[in-house]
């Protein structure tokens, strides 16, 4: 089912550009549509760009992964378009044509600003690039079963050939069809989350199979003496123990212990394969393949498979304790991965994880269906309790790579707060400096959110296909109104998909996605297919400003000349194609990080860029063409290079992120006023020589 | 639609860009306040306000809302600013 929804969406996506790309051979045609599209039409359209996969399927994630910081992206990204509306809309028709940097270089005429503007639209792009490429292998891995690499390189594929084919009128319609699903698809989908209410009993479909049912780990009582388990349970033995502590004050945060030991198997008729249940899931074990990961055992007539599992312990004061069962994954040094202790495979995969264990007592089990206000409500009660979804990497005493996904109860008056993704609240024997790093981060992300959406290369091109200044504001308008409803409705959309359990432990970006599988499969296959024609429609737009970059600015300052209209148009199909290729090469590199936090650095770079120079072009007179030329180089090599030298980006390398030289994974607080600064230096240094 | 004279366009698009500033400038201070209470007084945003919502949503959604809101009123000014200069423009031609 999902996979013919799958393709019949993409079919129709095809034939839409096929059949709008006979308007794309001149330059007007295939960069901005000869701006000719209707204002409501570039409005949705607007919406269906600008409302990438960090928009459905990363912000979802985050709400259901950390709670209400998730919700701050939604807040930022909608709070950057009043100052598209308000600053940057009008103008941008105004005074450019194709590319926001005619309108920047209206006053000078200088080459360069057309040269630092081309490069600052590719670096751009390809920061908003990645992430929707990471989303689409996400994406197209469960709902076709192919490998995430194949997904990246199908939306590669049929974007370049959306772009090549059709150009921005293809781009349009595209971004149109989207934006008009999706707002209607994340009403649907929050309508059935209120009707659905909360259920501590629910039992709801699951990635693998939709009749597994409800799995609830197991508990076994310890007492601990000098961390030593006494363990009150028949044929287990502890193996190993990890401690993870917390990296800023060296407490130990969670204990983990791996445990040996033998659960009842099935013999099957099938000669030499067993039957035993694994977290829920009926796993086929074969006696040949038993040496090492596993092995079957006869005790008193009765077959048992021995497997080795982690649990983490919850510990009291009195050295009574809990170890609960927890979910994990292993790389053997050779290679071979194993799920929850056994081979992985279709049958043993990982299962989803959250949910909400508790609710106020007048509620009972179940609240019933709930209004929108209710529901937000009752999920930031103190009494609710969210089962939050954790992770910890690390190397086992046999060198093993095992990564853990397990369950943290937490408040909802906690989860419904900041703090879980950005810890704003100084943390105890959290050092000064620390929390003050963390929440300059926040500010740095909020201004970059802010500043940066006004500045994004494919949101500007898009005021250049409307006919004139009145249709630019009122397409911003337009898309104000549609991006706000679909930013509320996140909300409901991630607090769904925690009530439903159907977190992915290894991935949030799955979120909304199993959210609907939670439905039932056509849901989620409707879902993920528009999901899927969100990649294309955001992508499609960033090739088409990437394009029109090479090709109408960078073309014309090689050359020296202004390129023929048929030569534009051939070099920005090339360019498509380039473009196309570095997205699909870097999506798949990119593959575990959330496509929202990665979506913040690309803002953090368009508001370095492109922000100053625009801004202080129209409200600054003595602005000129090298305060622009630098200031858009300084804002995308000092944006780019805080980036490379982040925490983030130091534990990507490999290194300890503690000792990365920038000490904030969010550059815009630093790159956004060096930009600015930048430019005015540089302007009034450079007065006397435009008088002369 | 009537012709505008250069500088009726020009003080039109000054308008225009003044009452764009001043709305961005609202926004942003409230904005910034929502910014400021997260990271300066994080225990206040789980305060219980309108609704039986926490102050965290509350204003996220209100932010939301605003800006949609000043969109609109802007749209509005904006056009009544239009309409205005248009119709100044047509009396001057009358005389």
């Amino acid at each position: 089912m999902a996979i013919v929804v799958f393709f019949v969406f993409v079919g129709l996506i095809l034939i839409l550009s096929t059949y709008t790309s006979r308007k794309a051979s001149s330059v007007g045609g295939y960069f901005v549509a000869n701006s000719s599209i209707h204002w409501g039409v570039n409005g949705i359209a607007f919406a269906g760009g600008y409302l990438s996969v960090a928009s459905f399927l990363g912000i979802c994630g985050l709400i259901a992964f950390f709670g209400y910081d998730g919700f701050l992206y939604s807040i930022g990204f909608l709070a950057g378009w009043v100052v598209a509306l308000f600053i940057i809309a009008e103008p941008m028709k105004r005074m450019g044509t194709y590319t926001f940097s005619d309108a920047l270089n209206k006053n000078y005429e200088h080459p360069g600003i057309h040269l630092a503007a081309g490069i600052s639209v590719l670096v751009v792009s390809f920061f908003y690039l990645v992430p929707q490429m990471v989303g689409a292998g996400v994406l197209v891995e469960p709902l076709l079963g192919i490998p995430h690499s194949w997904g990246v390189i199908i939306v590669g594929s049929v974007v370049v050939f959306i772009v090549a084919a059709g150009g921005m009128t293809s781009t349009t319609y595209v971004q149109f069809f989207n934006g008009g699903l999706l707002l209607l698809l994340a009403l649907i989908l929050s309508l059935a989350v209120l009707y659905r209410g909360i259920d501590l009993n629910a039992v709801h479909g699951e990635e693998g199979a939709g009749d597994l049912g409800r799995y609830r780990y197991k508990q076994i009582a310890v007492e601990v003496v000098n961390d030593e388990l006494k363990i009150d349970a028949d044929r287990v033995r502890v193996v190993d123990r990890y401690v993870r502590t917390d990296p800023l004050t060296g407490n130990p945060m969670q204990v983990f212990y791996r445990l040996s030991r033998a659960i009842p198997a099935l013999r099957l008729e099938e000669e030499d394969y067993y039957l035993a249940e694994i977290k829920g899931r009926s796993v086929r074990f074969n006696k040949s393949s038993d040496t090492g990961v596993y092995s079957i055992e006869r005790i008193n007539n009765q077959v048992f498979i021995r497997i080795e599992d982690w649990w983490q312990l919850v510990q009291d004061a009195d050295g009574s304790g809990v170890l609960t069962e927890t979910q994990f994954s292993s790389v053997l040094p050779d290679g071979t991965m194993l799920i929850n202790g056994a081979p992985e495979g279709l049958e043993n995969r990982l299962r989803q994880m959250g949910g909400v264990s508790d609710i106020p007592d007048e509620y009972g089990y179940s609240t019933g269906p709930v209004g929108p206000f209710r529901i937000l409500s009752i999920m930031a009660d103190q009494l609710t309790t969210v089962q939050r979804v954790q992770n910890a990497s690390f190397v086992s005493s046999d060198n093993q790579q095992i990564t853990i996904h397990y369950q943290e109860p937490t408040s909802g008056a906690v989860f419904m707060r900041p703090g879980l993704m950005f810890p704003l609240e100084a943390r105890e024997g959290e050092s000064a400096l620390d929390t003050f790093l963390y929440r300059l981060n926040f500010i740095s992300l909020m201004l970059a959110l802010f500043f940066g959406t006004a500045a994004l290369p494919h949101i500007l091109i898009r005021y250049y296909t409307v006919p004139d200044v009145d249709a630019a504001r009122k397409s911003t308008i337009v898309a104000i109104g549609g991006i706000g409803l679909f930013y509320i409705l996140t909300m409901y959309l991630g607090v769904g998909a925690v009530i439903a359990g159907a977190l992915n432990p290894e991935t949030s970006n799955m979120s909304a996605p199993l959210l609907a599988r939670s439905f039932g499969e056509i849901l989620f296959a409707i879902v993920s297919g528009v999901a899927f024609t969100t990649v294309l429609a955001t992508v499609s737009g960033l090739i088409v400003a990437s394009s029109g970059a090479v090709a109408h600015d960078l073309l014309g300052v090689v050359l020296r000349r202004k390129a023929s209209s048929r030569t534009q148009v051939r070099v920005g199909r090339i360019a498509a194609v380039g473009v196309g290729l570095f997205g699909i090469m870097f999506g798949i590199t990119f593959r575990e990080m959330n496509v929202s936090f990665l979506v913040g650095w690309a803002f953090a770079v368009a508001a370095s860029a492109n922000l100053p120079s625009l801004l202080m072009m129209l409200f600054w007179k003595k602005t000129t063409a090298q305060g622009i030329i630098a200031s858009i180089l300084t804002g995308v090599i000092a944006s780019v290079t805080l980036i490379l030298l982040s925490p983030d980006m130091w534990a990507r390398y490999g290194l300890d992120p503690a000792h990365a030289p920038m000490p904030l994974n969010q550059p815009g607080i630093i790159s956004i006023p060096l930009s600015f600064a930048v430019l005015i230096l540089v302007s009034l240094a450079t007065q006397k020589r435009k008088k002369l | 639609m009537v012709d505008r004279s250069p500088n009726d366009i020009n003080t039109f698009e000054r308008r225009k860009t003044y009452v764009g500033v001043v709305m961005t400038i609202i926004y942003s201070i409230i904005y910034a306040g929502y910014v400021a209470i997260s990271v300066f007084r994080p225990a206040l945003t789980g305060v219980r306000t309108i609704l039986g919502l926490n102050l965290a949503t509350a204003y996220g959604i209100a932010l939301i809302i605003i800006a949609v809101a000043l969109a609109i009123i802007y749209n509005y000014l904006v056009r009544f600013r239009e309409i205005g200069a248009s119709e100044t423009v047509a009396e001057g031609e009358c005389e």
